[in-house]
Formats: C-alpha cells, sequence, structure tokens
C-alpha cells in the first residue's frame, strides 16, 4: 500500500514531504551504515593507521603509506631498530619519508652483495618477527607464524612433545615466543638452548627482504646521541672533536680506532657497547688472546677442566664466526677484549655486514671516484657508503605491492581465525551450543504455545501474564539467582548451564501463541474427524504452517546463543567450555586494535550470512503477522 | 447408512446461557436435511455437536441408534466439509484427500483406489498433484467434498459448504452436492443460512432461531403454511406479508387503517378457524404472489401507497404501505404497471391462500 496516490505525487507538498522522508531515510541509513563501514575498514589497519578514520584504508589506495605499513611490520613495530638499522631519526612509523627510487645498477649491486658473501644469521635480526610484546598491542607477524608452523611441525603439532623436547611448559602454540634478539648489545649472547638452535636454523632459511642488518652505524650514532656530553649539540661535538660533521647521522664507526679526539668514543664503543662479535684481533695480532688464555688458565688440561673441553693445545683455540653464541669461549673472549692490558685498542678492528659491503663495492668499483660518477655520489671514500636498506625495502615494496597489500588486508583476520582455531574448543563449543540452543527453543516454544493457544488451560491468563512478566526483567536481574540454581544442581561447566535457561522464551511463546490462534480452527477440526493424532495436528498442521515465525524463534535463538557473552562467561568458568564469544572477548583484551576490528567482523559473520539466506522467511515472518 | 437421533440437546458456553435450548431431532437414514435459519442461531452449533467437535452440554446424540455422546469426531464415523474448505495447504490434493485414510492407516493400494474414484467422480483427477493454492474456490470446495467422500462415512455434514463462492458457481455446485447425494445416498445434513440453497436441496428442512427448532418439513409445506410467523418470514424471498388485524363478531378483518376485509361464504374452512379469535387481534399472513396489484377500484379492498418497484424482468415486485404495514405484492410478467412513487393503489388479496397466526404466540392457527 503505498501513501499517496499516483495522482497525489504531482503535488508539490507531497513532492516536498517526500524528499523529506527519503532524506530522513537516508541519512538514517548512513549514520547506521558508516561506523560499521569505519570498523570494517579498521580491521585492515595496524598501529600506523589505526587512528585515521576513513572508510577505504590509506595504503590500499597510497604506496607511500603500503611502504610505511611494510616498515612497521618488518621492524615490528620498534622504532628504534629503523632508526639503529637506517641510521636516521624519525619518531614515528608514519613520519618516515619515501627515498628516491634507487637505480637499477644499484639494485643489482645489493642483490649481487647478498647472494655472494655468506653472511650468517648473527649478523641480521629477523624482520617481521613479533616477540613478546606489551599487552593491548599484540600482533602475529609473518615470521612468528612461520617459525611457529615450523616448531609444529617439528613437533608433529603436539605441544607435548614440544615441552619434552624443549623443556619449556607452554600452553599452546600461540604462546610460542621467544626473547627479542639483541644481537648488537655488548651484554647479549645467544642462548644455548635447543629452541634457540632451532630458530637460527630457521632464520638462515628466510628470505633476503626480511632481514634487518646490523648497522655498526646506526648504533654508533645512537650511543653518541645518547651521551650527557653532547646533548644532541653537533655543533659541540664538532667543536670537543675537531671534526665537521652536519649531523650526528652523518658520523660512520671507522674499521680501527682513528686518530684524533674520538678515539676515545671508538674505544669506549667498542669495548663496553658493541657486542663481541663484531670485533676482530687484527692480522697477526691473534696470539694476544692465546696469551690471555694462558695467563688465565696456566695449562691447557685446567681449561679442558673447566670448558669441558678436549683441546690439545693454546694454539688449538681458534675464534669463530660463532662468538655471539654463549660459550666458554666468548665469554673468555669478551673478558680478553675488556681488559686493556691484554687487548690494546690498535690491536683491534670491526668486521660488520657494512664493511663487508664497502668491501664489495671496492672490489667492483676499485676507485671511489668510479662509484661517484656512477652513482652520481661525491663520497671521499668507500667506508662512507651506508647500506641501502631503506632504498631496497622501497623497491621491495613497489614491486610487491599487491601481495603486500593483501597481506596486510588479511593480517588481522588471520591471526584471529588462527587464534579461534588454535585455542581450546571455542568453535565447536559454538557450534554444539548454538545448535542445541536453536533446537530446543524450536520444541520447547512451540509445545508452550500449541497448548495455550488450542487447549483452554485453566488460569491460562495468569500463565500468560508469567510469560509476560518474565520479558520484563532484564536478564542480568535474573543472572545470579541463575547461577546459584545451576550451582546447586551441578550444571555449571556443562551444555545444560548453557542450553536450559534459555530454552524456553516468553516473547517466543507470546509470539507462536498469536501465530497458532490466527490459523484457521477448521484445519484442526478437519484433522480431529480425519482422525490425526494430537502429535500429527501439531507437526503437520501448526507447525508446518508456522515456518516463517519459527524462523524468526530460530534466529532469536541463535543470536542469543552466538552473542552470548555474559551468561557464558559466569556459568562456564572452565576454560574448555569457553565459547568463541568468551575467547574472542579474551583475545581483545591484549591485541592490536586492527585485531579487535577484525574479531568483530568475524564474530557478525555467521548471523549476517543467517540472515543473508533467511531474509525472506525472516521477512515473511515479521512483516506479515502484522499486516495481517 | 445411518439415522440420526438428537435428544434434548443443550449447549452452553457460558454457563446458564444457552445456545442451543432443548432440541429434539430425528433425521431418518439416506435423508437430505438442511438446517436453516439466521445467523447465530446456532446451526453451526448444532452440526459441530454432531460431529463431535464441540462438545454438548446437556442431552444426548445417537447415530445409527449408538449414542455417540462422548465419542471423539473420529469414531462417529462422520466426515464434515467446511465454509472455509479447511484443505491442509501444505499437502497436495491427493494427500488432502488420502489423509483420512492415511491416519486410519489403511492399505496403500485400497487408499489409492479409493482416491481414484473420489476424483473421478468429483473431476479432480487432473488436479491431484496442485497445492490448494493453486486451485480456485470451487476445486477447493471439490477437493473438501473428495476429502469427505473418500472415506464413505455414514454421515455426511455440511457447515454452509457454499458460502464462500460466487453466486453462479454456488448453484453450480449445488447442484452438484444433490447429485452426489442421489448417487450415494447417505445421511447428510446441511447447514445454511441461504432458504434458497435449504429449500432447493432439501428433503427435509429444519428452521431453527435463537436456539429452537421453528419447524421441520418439507420445503413445500415450509413455504405453504410456516408454523409460525417467523418461518413464514424468513423462508421465501421476499418472505410473508404479515398484516396484524382485528376480527369483529361479523369475522370480519379490520385493518388499522380501518378498512375492513370480509370472507366470503366459500372460505368456511377460514371461518372456522377463526371462530375462537372473535374481537381478537390476528396476524394475517400473505405471500406476496397472493396480493395483487390494480389502478382501478372495482372489487379492490385495500389502498395503500407506493413505495418502491422493483422490476427483476421475470416480475416485479412492488413495495407499498397501508398504514404503518409494509406489503410486497409480486407480479408475474414482464409488465410494469405505470404507478408512479407516492400514488395510491389498490391491493386485492386472496384470502383462500393466507395464512392466519396468534397475535401472542405467532403460531399458525392451523397447525
Amino acid at each position: 500500500m503505498s501513501l499517496f496516490l499516483k495522482s497525489e505525487r504531482k503535488d508539490f507538498k507531497v513532492r516536498i514531504f517526500l524528499a523529506a522522508i527519503y532524506t530522513l531515510l537516508t541519512v538514517g541509513a548512513i549514520t547506521m551504515i558508516y561506523p560499521f563501514l569505519l570498523m570494517f575498514s579498521g580491521s585492515f589497519k595496524g598501529k600506523l593507521d589505526a587512528f585515521d578514520f576513513d572508510v577505504v584504508p590509506k595504503f590500499f589506495l597510497d604506496d607511500d603509506t603500503l611502504y610505511r605499513r611494510y616498515l612497521e611490520h618488518k621492524y615490528s613495530e620498534k622504532i628504534q631498530e629503523y632508526q639503529v638499522a637506517n641510521n636516521e631519526f624519525v619518531r614515528i612509523f608514519k613520519s618516515i619519508e619515501t627515498p628516491e627510487y634507487p637505480k637499477t645498477e644499484l639494485i643489482d649491486d645489493w642483490n649481487e652483495f647478498q647472494i655472494n658473501n655468506l653472511i650468517t644469521p648473527e649478523n641480521y635480526h629477523l624482520g617481521n618477527m613479533f616477540y613478546t610484546p606489551g599487552a593491548g598491542n599484540r600482533i602475529t607477524t609473518k615470521n612468528t607464524r612461520q617459525f611457529r608452523n615450523y616448531i609444529r611441525d617439528l613437533c608433529n603439532n603436539d605441544p607435548e612433545t614440544f615441552r619434552e623436547y624443549f623443556n619449556i611448559p607452554i600452553l599452546d602454540w600461540y604462546f610460542l615466543e621467544l626473547n627479542p634478539e639483541r644481537l648488537l648489545d655488548k651484554n647479549y649472547q645467544i642462548p644455548k638452548n635447543k629452541l634457540s638452535e632451532e630458530f637460527y636454523r630457521f632464520k638462515a632459511q628466510i628470505p633476503f627482504n626480511d632481514r634487518i642488518y646490523l648497522s655498526l652505524d646506526g648504533e654508533y650514532v645512537r650511543y653518541l646521541k645518547a651521551l650527557e656530553l653532547y646533548n644532541l649539540d653537533i655543533t659541540l661535538f664538532n667543536e670537543i672533536n675537531n671534526t665537521a660533521f652536519d649531523s650526528f647521522h652523518d658520523i660512520i664507526l671507522e674499521k680501527s680506532v682513528p686518530s684524533g679526539n674520538i678515539s676515545k668514543h671508538w674505544g669506549e664503543f667498542v669495548r663496553s657497547e658493541l657486542n663481541a662479535q663484531f670485533i676482530v684481533l687484527k692480522m697477526g695480532k691473534e696470539y694476544l688472546f692465546t696469551d690471555y688464555l694462558i695467563q688465565k688458565f696456566q695449562t691447557i688440561s685446567a681449561l679442558n677442566n673447566t670448558w669441558g673441553s678436549r683441546f690439545n693445545s693454546f694454539d688449538e683455540i681458534k675464534l669463530s664466526n660463532s662468538l655471539a653464541h654463549e660459550s666458554y669461549l666468548s665469554i673468555e673472549y669478551i673478558n680478553f677484549i675488556n681488559d686493556n692490558s691484554f687487548c690494546p685498542i690498535n690491536s683491534i678492528e670491526i668486521k660488520s655486514p657494512e664493511f663487508l659491503w664497502r668491501n664489495f663495492l671496492e672490489l667492483k668499483y676499485t676507485h671511489i671516484s668510479n662509484y661517484n660518477s656512477h652513482f652520481n655520489k661525491d663520497y671521499i671514500s668507500f667506508s662512507r657508503i651506508p647500506m641501502p636498506i631503506k632504498q631496497m625495502d622501497y623497491v621491495y615494496v613497489l614491486k610487491n605491492k599487491n601481495r603486500l597489500r593483501w597481506d596486510l588486508a588479511i593480517h588481522n583476520y588471520k591471526m584471529v581465525i588462527e587464534y579461534l582455531s588454535l585455542f581450546g574448543d571455542g568453535l565447536s563449543n559454538t557450534i554444539i551450543y548454538c545448535f542445541f540452543a536453536v533446537l530446543t527453543a524450536l520444541i520447547v516454544n512451540p509445545l508452550a504455545a500449541y497448548a495455550l493457544s488450542r487447549y483452554n488451560l485453566p488460569n491460562q491468563y495468569k500463565i500468560l501474564l508469567f510469560f509476560v512478566a518474565t520479558m520484563t526483567f532484564p536478564p542480568m536481574v535474573t543472572m545470579i539467582p541463575n547461577y546459584l540454581l545451576l550451582k546447586d544442581i551441578g550444571f555449571l561447566n556443562t551444555f545444560f548451564a548453557l542450553i536450559i535457561p534459555g530454552m524456553a522464551n516468553g516473547y517466543g511463546i507470546f509470539l507462536l501463541k498469536g501465530f497458532f490462534d490466527s490459523l484457521p480452527r477448521e484445519l484442526y477440526e478437519a484433522a480431529d474427524i480425519d482422525a490425526a493424532s494430537e502429535f500429527h495436528k501439531f507437526w503437520h498442521i501448526a507447525m508446518s504452517l508456522s515456518k516463517p515465525i519459527l524462523a524468526v524463534i530460530a534466529l532469536g535463538a541463535f543470536n542469543a546463543a552466538y552473542s552470548n557473552f555474559m551468561f557464558a562467561v559466569v556459568l562456564c568458568p572452565d576454560e574448555k567450555m569457553w565459547t568463541m564469544m568468551v575467547w574472542l572477548v579474551q583475545m581483545q583484551s591484549w591485541s592490536a586494535r586492527g585485531v579487535v576490528m577484525a574479531s568483530l567482523i568475524v564474530s557478525a559473520i555467521p548471523t549476517f550470512l543467517v540472515f543473508i539466506f533467511a531474509q525472506n522467511i525472516i521477512l515473511r515472518g515479521i512483516v506479515l503477522p502484522v499486516e495481517k | 447408512m445411518a439415522s440420526i437421533n438428537l435428544k434434548e440437546i443443550v449447549k452452553c458456553y457460558v454457563k446458564d446461557v444457552r445456545v442451543i435450548k432443548n432440541i429434539n431431532l430425528k433425521i431418518d437414514d439416506g435423508e437430505f436435511a438442511v438446517i436453516v435459519g439466521p445467523s447465530g442461531c446456532g446451526k453451526s452449533t448444532l452440526l459441530r455437536m454432531v460431529a463431535g467437535i464441540e462438545e454438548v452440554t446437556e442431552g444426548n446424540i445417537f447415530i445409527d441408534n449408538e449414542n455417540v455422546t462422548t465419542l471423539a469426531p473420529k469414531d462417529r464415523n462422520i466426515s464434515m466439509v467446511f465454509q472455509n474448505y479447511a484443505l491442509y495447504p501444505q499437502m497436495t490434493v491427493h494427500e488432502n484427500i488420502s489423509f483420512g485414510l492415511k491416519m486410519r492407516r489403511d492399505k496403500k493400494s485400497i487408499i489409492d483406489k479409493k482416491v481414484k474414484w473420489a476424483a473421478e467422480k468429483l473431476e479432480l483427477t487432473d488436479l491431484l498433484g496442485r497445492r490448494p493454492k493453486e486451485l480456485s474456490g470451487g476445486q477447493k470446495q471439490r477437493v473438501a467434498l473428495g476429502r469427505a467422500i473418500v472415506r464413505e462415512p455414514k454421515v455426511f455434514l455440511f457447515d454452509e459448504p457454499l458460502s464462500n463462492l460466487d453466486a453462479k458457481l454456488r448453484v453450480q455446485m449445488r447442484s452438484e452436492i444433490k447429485k452426489l447425494h442421489e448417487e450415494l445416498r447417505t445421511t447428510m445434513i446441511y447447514v445454511t443460512h441461504d432458504q434458497v440453497e435449504a429449500m432447493t436441496l432439501g428433503s427435509k428442512i429444519i428452521v431453527l432461531n435463537e436456539g429452537v427448532i421453528h419447524q421441520v418439513d418439507t420445503p413445500l409445506n415450509l413455504y405453504r403454511s410456516p408454523a409460525d410467523t417467523f418461518v413464514g418470514k424468513f423462508i421465501g424471498n421476499p418472505g410473508i406479508n404479515l398484516i396484524t388485524c382485528d376480527i369483529d363478531k361479523n369475522f370480519e378483518m379490520i385493518f388499522e387503517t380501518g378498512e375492513k376485509l370480509s370472507f366470503s361464504s366459500e372460505q368456511q374452512f377460514q371461518i372456522d378457524l377463526l371462530k375462537k379469535y372473535n374481537n381478537n387481534k390476528i396476524i394475517l399472513g400473505i405471500r406476496p404472489e397472493f396480493v395483487s396489484i390494480t389502478k382501478n377500484k372495482n372489487g379492490a379492498f385495500l389502498e395503500g401507497r407506493l413505495k418502491l418497484i422493483e422490476p427483476l424482468g421475470n416480475e416485479t415486485l412492488y413495495h407499498s404501505k397501508i398504514g404503518d404495514t409494509e406489503i410486497i405484492s409480486r407480479e408475474h410478467g414482464g409488465e410494469v404497471i405505470d404507478n408512479g412513487i407516492g400514488d395510491k393503489v389498490q391491493f386485492s388479496l386472496d384470502l383462500n391462500n393466507a395464512c392466519f397466526f396468534d397475535f401472542d404466540s405467532k403460531k399458525n392457527l392451523s397447525l
């Protein structure tokens, strides 16, 4: 039925009225849908753009934002790590500027360098790896996931095997975590345990672009900038050290101790700040360490006793690449380096990926002028050339735009789904709960309504009043009595506790009674005369003609069960009985904002699907009885 | 095949408010009995009590001398056709017809045979696979009939089965039901508010009003000698003309307008009838076709004013007023008397075909 006749619609006033109605409806629709769209868009976002309230996330359209989000993930949201690796000062990932696209030769050189130089895993951190995070912003990045899968495969997906083999008590795969590596730190040594061994095996097979090469320059600059003496003032630094740097970030760490005032900083930094694995004895000075060991242990057997080793003489002890790992040798080496009397400052020099890169360039271009003319730069020597990490990241992002966008978009969802599938029985609990909630609602409510509709029960009015009364109390009011009752019966932590209180629903019974009442009485009478049983009348007449309304009841029961959080967590505190909602709320308490949004979207999918597929039936159930 | 006997039937929905007041009725085996009455007279209630879907407050119902008062509908071996057909919407025609047999656990081969028989009888064979919503009203009612006859019950009950059909279809279905009765010869009780339906179908008509049976008779008797003014008014369209008049000692009827009407010497029967009503009031009942209207005042007795003319083609109805009493006269033939509304007209009454009712009890004096 339309509000106005066709002829009336031409009237100006009616048109204004209709326009006003449509405007209102449109505004209503927008105010309903807009927040949902924001949530949807938010579910694709990370820490960097979580507070940009836009309907389409920026990184979908904008390469620069994509680049920043890529960096944020690669550096695991740690800006300090980015600052050191790139020797650049930015406060947040959002303010990182996009570099120029490098020349093809540079890209080729860098690839050649990475392939030809066997850079051991001790020389880089692993990007896209999220280590033990703080509460409230957990994300799971690509390599975290891969490492977890690697370990799971190793243990045949059995946490018990894991616990036995690695001797680490974890609740679930989800909590498999490593402490972050601090390979530049003086005091850090790669722990000597099985998990760490596996991690290094895993780390060695990771593709180049996930490596975060350790930049000693960056670390040195960080160290210098932290010194109280200069208070971040480069002119003061230049004055004191007799240098001419434009900014702290122009300072580089020389390979061996430089001359002049700055040598003091070099010595202090190398001795007390730098991890020992980057410090080597100069050619021909290796005997100094042997001397130190002889001095300390006197005899080789004393050393063997302490170390548990089998060296025949001190000369057999060689410094290897494994100095970053925890061992007696590396501990003695650290002590040795700290000891100025055994290890004078001019007997040591630095090795790092940076120097490998510079050596590589020097070999290739022989003279810096060749390099400068080639790349249109003005370096005074090869030792000034930094690693082109930032540019290479940019190249990588531009070359893999679409894949990265997709990865970032599904990242939060992946985490939610992984969480739900890895954790407990949330999913199966929810399915069982919803199934039985719908089933019992479809049995109990129609039976009650049928009895009320078909038989004139004594005190029927009072019974109906009682049903209405149950509708007037909000469920929170009945929660505590409900809990106590179920506790006394002993139903806590069982499906009974979840299903039984929701079986009968005053509203549903009312709705069904009304619908049953509206069915022609003659149908029942015809069935009576046809000798149909009471069950037959209930099932084949009342029920089969009430399908739309039953769909509404089923949908209501499903929604109530599916979205039930308070009752579910109160009545079933045991983790084994937790439903999806409880798990999701649990997850939301420690995960990042985008993940929270994604979890909301994921949890809305089942009801959304139900609505899409059942909308016809539901509309018939809701609209038709009203129209009657 | 069965006779039906209702004894002292009383029905109260609310305590002490009688809807059906002490009804006694006997319907013979194979009879087509029609219960007719205005809406709300309790005719459907009576039928539903026979069917067993309404409880009897007092009294007993016998079908074939078996007291079925407390039996469930399914055990009474009856079948019923409802006004709104009451077909099971989710079942096909075939399923609808066979439902009662299935519930009684008949063999499938027998069910199929019976359904086929019923479908052929009612020309439903092509519709067996359809659902009720795909059928027209007439088809639906035929399916309902099929559902009733397929069980071959002792008694058929019809609760205004034709009311939901349009006029033309109603006439057609009417004759089909009549044909069905002639073929099956089963006892049938048919409830209707339509006296034409009642007159055409029934071999016995029960006129019911306010829970009381006014008359049980054949259609013709009912028309010719109604038991009381109610039956007279109810049967026939338009109903009988009722004129209140006084009888003086010469057996003349004095109308409220003061005009007098006396019987001729041949009408001794009527005079005998009215003997004890000397100086009393009676009600004169006369069918419209026995009231003729003339322009000329020769031998005519009553004068009235014309209020309304209804030309129906084969006949014309004239509504007039004599004093405050309305009188309808029916003239056959297509010719319409050329009188204007409000004109004075003369009536002659054929007192040979008149009925006389007691003024107080409204009962027919001749019965």
